[in-house]
């Protein structure tokens, strides 16, 4: 035991002290940092900023809202537009506009309501996508409350004729949960888990064919039993992943904790009233709610027991795949074209489960469902997604499937120990599958 | 003498293919045995049997009187054919490890490990990574490996193959030390140069069968075939018409060869009756080498 304790060191000390594991490691969460940041200051910088249009209005519809200040459309504190009119000709604006200090014109033609589709708009620059909605959806409001005023329908009355409905899901026990969160967080772990199977289960591989080409085996073999460095190594390359994912949960806490405080900045209340007084509450209030939901919605997901869900599927899906990896890197020598075409065929469940994952996701109570979560060489990566659509850990699916992967995993790591053990001293003999059976019999 | 190790009857078949049938051995304790035999004899799977890397179908293996495959595997200092170390670990490390792996405390480790690379003079490598050293340094730490934990039997698979004449000594010397320190040390090889030089006692491998065993002299003893060599002060005589076979002859000396009952006095005295000056006179021992093609018919596996 004391011999397997160290060859787990062993493995587990010399792979966390690469700078590949450090960077990959700390980079990951750091780079989603970054990417959520980048995207906070590009929506703040790369905005509209503040715009200064001129506006022609032949039609004379928008004229006393611009002069009274109120067509002002804003969305955050950082960006706004604002509005002039002015009563100089079209042409005389378009010759004026570059010395004007204005960033552009916006046209109104004097058609009728009903033909106002498209408003002319002359700039230097090319407006962006911010500035643009947010233009289109005042001119569009305004237009709209203009036409119910012209058909008699008062504010009051479009409030009550407001109909939108989502729906609020909830299970048999009335606790709420939402499918969208669901489906978004199942699909998240079943990829995490086919990566990390194919990562883990490739660096096992690739740790017994350089033991078995450097020739440092026979060493090792002299003061070892063969399955004692076997599973030495898949234990410690096991832990190598699980040291990744602890730290990945907790800096994934302290983001999730980071993105709230900015959020919560980002949206000050002191900046909804402002908005609110610019008559701009709606969309701002709307997106509040939204995010309030998601907070409440996943702070609703059984998040310890999903933990445990995905740790667990991990290590079985791990020891599983990674004990035929092992014994796939045992088989094969030098010549790494042997080790893809034996590698393949484990592949093959791997990437099955990636691909059933989004029918799955689908539907996560149908019979495929079932029986993909309940197969031992796809359960890891199509379980945890059910799980997070709160499938409950005392379900005859969850014991079913759990048992069949701790069986076939048991049986896996033996099927690959008496392959190892010979495969790893043999030299010279091309590896194939027919080989491989042969050797079982040893 | 008592035996060390004494080997008993052990087979190995992969598949069709006998590997080792039913070889028996006996190695004196403190002495240096030499395993012989062509490429593809069964040495290495002998080896690997009596190191426990795999076991053996039928037959024993006893160590100090005791079959205990386990607790032997701390006994051995193994050095195999295809030599090598972790090349990313350092050297500290990975001799630590491999230490460690045959039961010594990491104090203990350290304390040997030190010892080693002052032994060779080398104490500055222990920061180094392996693949910074060159073939030769690797060797000397594969060879520290072995060791490291100065266990009573060492078993070094064709030591000698892949090294530079510098190295080559330098492993010949050690062996002679572990020796002098009473270890025992068991070696195999191909190549038969070195082993009149350093063998005690051998045993010849072939096609997993062994062909004969025992120490150098006597197998010498046991396959001579009655040559002498003569040197005389001047030209050589002819040997046409005497009862003596010439096998051989060159300007001042002559070879001859002996039948059954021709006395290797008789023979002398006929030169020195012939009033010949006789400045050397040679019994010619066959050469290990040569027993060795004689007895495979110079043939091998590879």
């Amino acid at each position: 035991m004391s011999k397997i304790w160290l060859i787990i060191q062993r493995e587990y000390l010399t792979r966390v002290r690469k700078k590949s594991f450090i960077i990959s490691t700390l980079l990951a969460p750091l780079s989603i940092v970054f990417l959520i940041g980048i995207q906070i200051w590009m929506i703040g910088m790369g905005g509209t900023g503040e715009k200064n249009i001129l506006v022609k209005d032949e039609s004379g519809w928008f004229t006393t809202e611009i002069r009274e200040g109120k067509f002002r459309p804003r969305w955050s504190n950082t960006e706004s537009i604002k509005f002039t009119v002015s009563h100089e000709t079209l042409e005389q604006l378009q010759a004026e506009l570059p010395e004007s200090g204005f960033d552009a014109i916006l046209h109104i033609p004097n058609k009728s309501l009903e033909r106002l589709e498209d408003v002319p708009f002359y700039s230097n620059e090319k407006l962006g996508m911010a500035a643009r909605s947010l233009i289109e959806s005042k001119l569009s409001e305004e237009l709209r409350k203009i036409k119910m005023k012209e058909k008699g329908i008062g504010e009051d009355v479009l409030k009550d004729l407001r109909a939108k409905i989502s729906l609020d899901e909830r299970n048999a026990e009335g606790e709420e949960s939402s499918s969208i969160i669901a489906s978004a967080l199942g699909f998240m772990m079943g990829f995490l888990m086919y990566m990390v199977l194919i990562i883990y289960g490739t660096m096992v591989m690739k740790g017994v064919s350089e033991e078995k080409t450097t020739r440092i085996v026979e060493v090792i073999l002299s003061s070892v039993k063969p399955f004692q460095l076997m599973i030495g190594k898949i234990v410690g390359i096991g832990l190598v992943g699980l040291t990744q994912f602890v730290i990945w949960i907790f800096s994934m806490g302290i983001i999730y904790f980071v993105m709230g405080l900015i959020m919560a900045t980002y949206f000050d209340p002191s900046s909804l009233e402002a908005a609110a007084s610019a008559g701009q509450s709606m969309d701002v209030e709307a997106m509040q709610m939204k995010m309030q939901q998601l907070i409440q919605q996943i702070e609703s997901l059984p998040l310890v027991w999903l933990a445990f869900g995905f740790i667990f599927y991990f290590l079985g899906g791990y020891l599983l795949y990674s004990s035929l990896y092992a014994a796939v890197g045992s088989a094969v020598g030098e010549d790494s074209s042997d080790n893809q075409s034996l590698a393949f065929p484990i592949m093959v469940p791997i990437i099955i489960s990636i691909v059933g994952l989004s029918v799955v996701i689908e539907n996560p109570d149908g019979a495929f469902a079932f029986w993909m979560s309940v197969i031992p060489f796809t359960s890891p990566v199509i379980m945890p997604a059910r799980m997070a659509y709160g499938l409950s850990p005392f379900s005859l699916d969850f014991i079913l499937s759990a048992v069949l992967l701790i069986g076939t995993f048991l049986l896996s790591t033996w099927f690959a120990a008496k392959i190892y053990r010979v495969g790893i001293l043999m030299r010279g003999k091309k590896a194939s599958v027919k080989e491989l059976i042969k050797w079982l019999k040893y | 003498m008592e035996n060390l190790l004494e080997i008993k009857d052990v087979r190995k078949t992969f598949e069709s293919t006998v590997a080792v049938g039913g070889i028996s051995l006996e190695i004196p304790k403190g002495s240096i045995f030499g395993l012989l035999g062509p490429n593809g004899a069964g040495k290495t799977t002998l080896i690997r049997m009596i190191t426990n890397i795999v076991a053996a179908d039928s037959g024993t293996i006893l160590m100090d009187g005791v079959d205990d495959p386990k607790g032997r595997m701390l006994l051995i200092g193994y050095m195999p054919e295809e030599r090598g170390l972790y090349k990313k670990m350092k050297v500290g490390e990975q001799l630590t490890y491999l230490a460690r792996l045959k039961g010594l405390s990491s104090k203990q480790a350290k304390e040997k490990i030190q010892f080693w690379l002052d032994h060779f003079d080398i104490s500055d490598w222990y920061g180094k990574k392996v693949e910074e050293l060159s073939k030769g340094m690797q060797q000397k730490i594969q060879f520290i490996s072995t060791i490291i934990h100065e266990p009573p039997l060492v078993i070094l698979d064709e030591p000698f193959s892949g090294l530079d004449p510098v190295n080559s000594n330098l492993i010949r010397d050690e062996i002679f030390r572990l020796c002098s320190l009473g270890s025992t040390v068991i070696f195999s090889t191909h190549r038969m140069e070195q082993v009149e030089q350093i063998c005690d006692k051998i045993a010849l491998i072939h096609k997993g069968e062994k062909i004969l065993e025992g120490d150098i002299e006597g197998i010498k003893q046991q396959f001579k075939e009655n040559k002498f060599s003569i040197t005389f002060a001047e030209a050589a005589p002819s040997l046409e018409g005497t009862i003596y076979k010439e096998i051989k002859r060159s300007e001042k000396s002559l070879t001859v060869q002996l039948q059954e009952e021709q006395d290797s006095n008789e023979l002398l005295k006929f030169f020195v009756e012939k009033g010949l000056r006789v400045t050397a006179f040679n019994e010619l021992l066959p050469s290990i080498n040569e027993i060795f093609i004689q007895q495979v018919g110079g043939q091998s596996d590879e």
